[in-house]
Parts: C-alpha cells; sequence; structure tokens
C-alpha cells in the first residue's frame, strides 16, 4: 500500500493489521504535502505537531492491543472555514486573519477525529465562499492536479486539489451552491453534498445560512460513506442540524441498486453544455439503460431565486466587515456582497416563496423515480484567470456561473452525490450529480457505488 | 410588474450607498452597479409569479422535505 495513493479504507485497514502505522503514513502525507503544495496552492495550513500527536496516540492504542476506531490513522483535510482549535479561521479571507485563533475545534473535525481520522491542515478556497472559481486574490489560486494551468474550481478548490493529487485521501468542504460539486467535476473526485440539515455546520464559517452545507470530497464512494457516517448525527451547535436517522451507509452502499428508478433531467440540465458534456452524460445514460428524462420545471428560475438569496444573505452577514474594511476584501467578491447588501427585502422574500413553490413540484418527481442524473459543470476547467465562457450561445463570467447545474438542487436543500465520469485518455475531468429525494442520501451513494464498481467512472491516479 | 427592475439598478445603487455605511470607491461602482443589475435580472425571473399563501414560510429557515402546510 503506498501511504499517498491508498483510499482511506485501505490505510485505516493497513494501520489495524499493523502494516504500516499512523506516524509512517502521516510522515508521507506530510512530505507529499511539502513536496508538492507550491504548485498546487491545496493547503493554507499544516498542523504537523497536532498531527503527530495524534498518530503516535493511535500507534499506542493499536500497540496496547486497543479496537482502532474505523478511520484509525486516515490523515484528512478541511476547507480554511472550519475552526481548528489554535488556528485563525480565515475562511479566504484577509480580514479574518486579525481574529483570534479558534477556541474548539468543528463539530466536523471533533467527529471524524472520534472515528480515528488525523486532521493535517486546512486549505484553500474562494473568498468567505463565494466563488466557483477556486482563485484566492490573497492565497493565489489553488491548481487543478489534472493540468495545472487550469481552476479546481470552487469554492472548495483547495480540499479538491488535495486529495486529486493524493496529498489525502479525504477532505472536508462545504457546499452553498455547489462548492462540493464544482471542484469535484472540474478535479475528478467523488463527492457528497448531503440534505440541508444532515451534517453539522457548527464551526464552520457561514455564507447562507439558508442554504449552506458540508460535506466529503474522496477518490471512492466508499470513502464518502466511511466519512458521512463519521459526520452523522445531530449536533445542538447547528440548530437546523436535526436528521431524522443517523444510521450508518456504509454497510449498504454496494447491497446494489435493485430497482433504484432513475432519470436523466433534460431542458434546463442539457441546454447550454457543451457538445462533450453532454455526450458524456447520454452515453452514461445508455450504459445503465436509463430511459426516462424528467423536467424539473422552472429549474432557471431556482437558480435565479438562489443566486439573489446568495447575494443577500452573503451581503448582510458581510456587512460589518465591508463598513470596515472593504479594501481589503478581494475585488471580486468585494463587489457582489455589496451589490447583495443593496438588495430589496421582497426580491428576497418572493425567493423563498418560489423556493417552498418548486420543492413541493420536485417532490412530486420523486414520487416516480428516486434519483435524477444531471451534469455538475456544463464544461471542464477553465483556465486560471479566465474570465468567460461559452454557454447556450453567449459569453457569460465564470466565477458566478460554473454552477449554475449545481444551484437549483441546493436551493431545496437535495442531497447529491458527485460522480466522476470515465474520460479518455487527455480529456479533462467532468462529473455529474446524481439527485436524491431529501433525506435519502443512501440511493444516490448506492447508484454512485454502482457506477463506479461497473467501471463507469475513474479517478485518476496523480501521485508523481 | 411590467417594469424591469434591471433598468433601476443604477438608482437603486445610490439610493442604498448612503444606509449602508460603507466607503464605496467610484471605482468600484460599475462593478456593483453590474452585479446589481444581475441580481435584479434574476429577481424578474421569479418575483412577480402568482404565489399562493401556501407558499409563505413559517420561518427563514428552510427545511427540506415537509410541504408547506407541514411547516407551519
Amino acid at each position: 500500500m503506498k501511504a499517498t495513493s491508498a483510499s482511506a479504507r485501505e490505510i485505516a485497514a493497513a494501520i489495524a493489521y499493523g502494516e504500516t502505522t499512523a506516524a509512517a503514513t502521516l510522515e508521507a502525507t506530510l512530505d507529499a504535502i511539502a513536496t508538492r503544495n507550491g504548485e498546487l496552492g491545496a493547503f493554507t495550513d499544516v498542523v504537523a505537531h497536532r498531527a503527530r500527536t495524534r498518530a503516535a496516540a493511535i500507534d499506542a492504542a493499536r500497540a496496547a492491543g486497543r479496537r482502532l476506531p474505523p478511520l484509525a490513522g486516515v490523515p484528512f483535510a478541511v476547507k480554511n472555514l472550519f475552526d481548528i482549535t489554535g488556528v485563525t479561521t480565515r475562511a479566504g479571507s484577509k480580514i479574518n486573519r486579525a481574529n483570534p485563533p479558534a477556541s474548539l475545534d468543528a463539530t466536523a473535525i471533533v467527529r471524524l477525529e472520534a472515528a480515528g481520522a488525523i486532521l493535517v491542515g486546512a486549505c484553500n478556497m474562494d473568498e468567505y465562499a463565494y466563488g466557483f472559481t477556486g482563485e484566492n486574490a490573497h492565497d493565489g489560486p489553488s491548481r487543478n492536479p489534472a493540468d495545472l494551468t487550469r481552476m479546481t474550481g470552487g469554492s472548495s478548490g483547495g480540499p479538491a486539489a488535495a486529495v486529486a493529487a493524493n496529498l489525502v485521501p479525504v477532505a472536508i468542504g462545504s457546499d452553498t451552491n455547489g462548492s462540493i460539486r464544482v471542484p469535484a467535476s472540474l478535479c475528478g473526485l467523488y463527492g457528497l453534498k448531503p440534505t440541508y440539515g444532515r451534517l453539522s455546520r457548527a464551526g464552520a464559517f457561514p455564507f447562507v445560512a439558508s442554504l449552506d452545507t458540508i460535506g466529503p470530497l474522496a477518490r471512492t464512494t466508499a470513502d464518502l460513506a466511511a466519512v458521512y457516517d463519521a459526520l452523522q448525527g445531530h449536533d445542538p451547535r447547528d440548530p437546523v442540524c436535526n436528521p431524522p436517522d443517523d444510521a450508518p451507509l456504509l454497510p449498504l452502499v454496494s447491497e446494489g441498486i435493485g430497482d433504484v428508478r432513475m432519470a436523466l433531467a433534460d431542458d434546463y440540465f442539457l441546454a447550454g453544455a457543451t457538445d462533450e458534456a453532454r455526450t458524456a452524460l447520454e452515453s452514461l445514460a445508455a450504459d445503465l439503460k436509463i430511459t426516462q428524462r424528467v423536467t424539473l420545471p422552472e429549474a432557471h428560475r431556482a437558480r435565479a431565486a438562489a443566486f439573489v438569496l446568495t447575494a443577500a444573505e452573503g451581503g448582510t452577514l458581510h456587512l460589518p466587515r465591508l463598513q470596515e474594511g472593504a479594501v481589503d476584501f478581494d475585488p471580486d467578491t468585494r463587489d457582489r456582497l455589496i451589490a447583495g447588501a443593496m438588495i430589496p427585502a421582497a426580491w428576497v422574500v418572493q425567493a423563498q416563496r418560489f423556493r417552498r413553490w418548486f420543492h413541493n413540484e420536485v417532490m412530486r418527481i420523486f414520487d416516480s423515480v428516486d434519483v435524477i442524473f444531471a451534469l455538475a459543470t456544463p464544461i471542464t476547467a477553465p483556465k486560471l484567470g479566465q474570465k468567460t465562457f461559452t454557454f447556450d450561445g453567449a459569453e457569460i463570467p465564470v466565477r458566478p456561473h460554473l454552477g449554475l447545474y449545481t444551484q437549483p438542487i441546493t436551493f431545496i436543500g437535495l442531497p447529491v452525490v458527485t460522480v466522476p465520469l470515465k474520460r479518455a485518455p487527455g480529456d479533462l475531468p467532468l462529473g455529474i450529480q446524481i439527485i436524491a429525494a431529501p433525506w435519502n442520501e443512501l440511493a444516490a451513494l448506492k447508484v454512485a457505488h454502482d457506477i463506479e464498481a461497473r467501471g463507469l467512472s475513474a479517478v485518476v491516479d496523480r501521485t508523481t | 410588474m411590467t417594469v424591469k427592475r434591471a433598468d433601476h439598478t443604477v438608482k437603486l445603487a445610490a439610493a442604498m450607498e448612503p444606509l449602508l455605511d460603507i466607503p464605496i470607491d467610484s471605482a468600484w461602482r460599475p462593478q456593483i452597479a453590474a452585479f446589481l443589475a444581475m441580481a435584479a435580472h434574476n429577481a424578474d425571473l421569479y418575483a412577480d409569479l402568482p404565489y399562493d399563501d401556501a407558499n409563505d414560510e413559517a420561518a427563514p429557515v428552510f427545511r427540506p422535505g415537509r410541504t408547506a402546510e407541514e411547516t407551519q
């Protein structure tokens, strides 16, 4: 087993069986970060001392004959909006660096460490999570391991670069409008955006409270499930985290898809995509014998309403920081947030009303299907610095629009697993969304696992 | 509503600017206006639809998986 390309579950098994140690695995990880982070821009903070202390404790526990938890010794990273005790939570910003270090770990970190995983550091992101590019005016861009001249996608760009480059097997990102799914698509990874309210966001710097979720990026579906299971459970620190159940999914994802009803989203979710992207999705649908097509009604309006909610809630959240230090923002973020703070309340409230209408319409679709397939991004990774791309014959800005297929889904809080399509040699990565009804992460994970098991998806090994 | 919101965003930005108390550099204003116009264009797509009272949310915390009636 090579520590820097093995899956999380392979690493945990190797440590549990004494084939390697947590300390050796960690040192290989830290070496890989030191060697490659300069070109990738994935990590902004590395917590080596903390990680070494935890690795030593895990190795000592094994030596003492104690049973290890399921992810014992697995290195992981988090987007730098998660609180890490003793580290200032920058959330991609310059402004937050004046804040005191966090005094508590985010719940996601607490739970993963309780499962034995070892936090190695925090990763680059779009400033305050307001962007789909992975570019950052203060820390530089995260770079796509598939092509270092291209975007990772964002805003969880650093976590995606870290996993896609095999620096860590899993990382935790956040997804408000597509910030796990867009980088998963552009970097060629599996990603899980859970149902809104499923996983605790406590200790994660907020962006849009009514849309924010957190979730894992990984190189296998089993790792997604294993990390998701470790993160599950009610958390009084997050007022919306009150899931109806928290049964482990890992034992269930490989049971097969049985009679799961699958459909392809048409209309909005196919219009505008490149021929390459459409062909890739339709080829997968053919392989899976998916014949049913569904239309999510008025999806373009759902995306529009999500756009306005995001701008208004984000602008309001950051108003004090804009008043005190607007010049210290990334200009691209600043101008959007200021505009968001100017939005009239009526536009926001109508967006919330439209959300309920759209939710109820989409719930009717789930009466006859269990999962819906759609592209995650309309294009493959743009070049770093690229400002526009062609969509449906028009040139539109990259930063606010790369997530136009993901935004309508987050708008109504649905769970989604992103799957990297199998690509021809030399082709850039591209992902699809497998969308399920609220709280039915299991259906999306089962289908993703089935696609992986059939060899219809692929994560390219980028170990160097 | 027959008036397009995006036609009035320059006036909206000028009216809101003193209320926000943000020191806005004049060089930023075109981009701010452009983003506000983008938001207005988006609001035009949904804000004037005929909503039933059942679409009202009981609170600003959205919960998926429940109908409007169950939410209330």
